[in-house]
């Protein structure tokens, strides 16, 4: 069974959203962080960044194998008061949270996706009221008729 | 007789009400923390000096807080309100005694702040998200901006605040108060030089001034619980008026009539 990649877009976006608060942020994801209002508590955005090739026949009949770097971005408010370390850490434990409901199963949707944790990033904000954290997976899929 | 300035915690002069049963209390720190005496006396001293309450035995709770409680025949609707009144409390601690001394006020009624934490979020929702950990309301920086509008009053000569009888009158100033010290505050924990919170706090402080130069109240100019004149309000803040007016057109004999 093919998927679109917004299907897997998708996927992903449903997986952060069982974590509690996650919400989809209605911004474009490269835009996602750059100016003050397009972020928001646990706002999050789900871009396919990239897709590549994997090392298989690709026969559109049966579905080329591709693999596809998915990227989470959220945002988390820090309390004026509780900047560090109450609230980084919260953000960590958030972060943990989200990588943990990406690596559930796909099987629902393609029984064959596979996805791995690559890398985080975690920055503030110049303005000290948010963390801006980046999450790489890599997915395993199959695109086609 | 020590030395150790220790700090009574008084704010506002103490607002006591005729004909009721209340109770007075005052708290003394030292060190950031509440001191706890071994031993405390209550005098109420009124206006002609005579002694309404002479050395009683004040109550000291376990976590120091001192308090008399007055009854209703203390203070019997023949005392004389307003002004005047002192508390003498005298407060054992460490074995040394220390006499602190408010001044207090005999009033028909208190005015009562009508700002509350759901005022602060009305305009600005996200103040229930940003709130410190360590609190579960504002009502620190609420009360703190409501004694700071009670000594402005009366250093301003504004009159007295038990005498304002539309308690509204101060909505607006203790709002824009409260707001610039939880933003200033805020600021303050993010240790910049400039940003949102700094904004916010400088934009409320303005508007506190100016909202606290235009307050207007129905005020009890007789101290008898009812408005001088209902339909009329009183300006906080005088207007003076720097020229008289034109005498020219009040002569008899002006200039410009002709005879």
């Amino acid at each position: 069974m093919a998927l679109k990649f917004s299907q897997i877009r998708d996927a992903f976006k449903q997986q952060v959203e069982t974590v509690s608060g996650f919400k989809l942020v209605k911004v474009l994801p490269d835009y996602f962080g750059r100016a003050q209002d397009t972020i928001a508590h646990k706002g999050f955005t789900v871009s396919v960044a990239t897709s590549a090739q994997a090392t298989e026949r690709q026969r559109r009949a049966v579905g080329v194998y591709l693999q596809s770097d998915i990227q989470i971005r959220f945002s988390y408010r820090l309390r004026p008061l509780d900047v560090y370390p109450t609230d980084y850490d919260l953000c960590l434990d958030a972060e943990e949270q989200v990588i943990l409901a990406c690596l559930n199963s796909y099987a629902s949707i393609q029984p064959e996706v596979q996805t791995r944790y690559i890398s985080s990033s975690r920055e503030s904000t110049a303005s000290n009221e948010y963390m801006i954290t980046t999450i790489n997976f890599i997915v395993m899929h199959t695109i086609g008729d | 007789m020590s030395s150790i300035p220790y700090s009574a915690q008084i704010r506002h002069v103490e607002i006591l009400q005729r004909n009721v049963n209340q109770t007075t209390s005052i708290s003394v720190y030292r060190d950031n923390a509440l001191v706890i005496p071994t031993e405390a006396k209550y005098t109420l001293i009124s206006p002609n000096g005579d002694k309404i309450v002479d050395s009683a035995v004040a109550s000291i709770a376990d976590n120091g807080v001192v308090s008399y409680p007055h009854t209703a025949s203390q203070l019997p609707t023949d005392k004389q309100l307003g002004e005047g009144y002192i508390q003498e409390w005298w407060i054992k601690i460490d074995g040394v005694a220390h006499t602190f001394r408010r001044m207090a006020s005999l009033v028909l009624r208190r005015l009562y702040p009508t700002v509350s934490d759901i005022d602060l979020t009305a305009i600005y929702t996200d103040l229930e998200e940003v709130r410190p950990s360590s609190i579960t309301s504002y009502q620190k920086y609420i009360d703190d901006a409501w004694y700071q509008i009670l000594r402005k009053i009366r250093n301003k000569g504004m009159g007295y605040e038990y005498l304002v009888m539309s308690a509204d009158s101060f909505y607006e100033a203790h709002r824009h108060l409260a707001l610039y010290l939880i933003f200033r505050d805020f600021h303050s924990s993010l240790g910049q030089s400039n940003g949102r919170y700094l904004d916010l706090a400088q934009e409320h402080q303005r508007n506190f001034l100016q909202e606290f130069d235009s307050i207007n109240f129905i005020y009890d100019e007789e101290h008898t619980n009812k408005p001088a004149d209902k339909d009329r309000r009183k300006a906080g803040k005088p207007v003076i008026y720097l020229n008289g007016p034109s005498h020219r057109r009040y002569h008899r004999y002006s200039l410009w009539r002709s005879y």
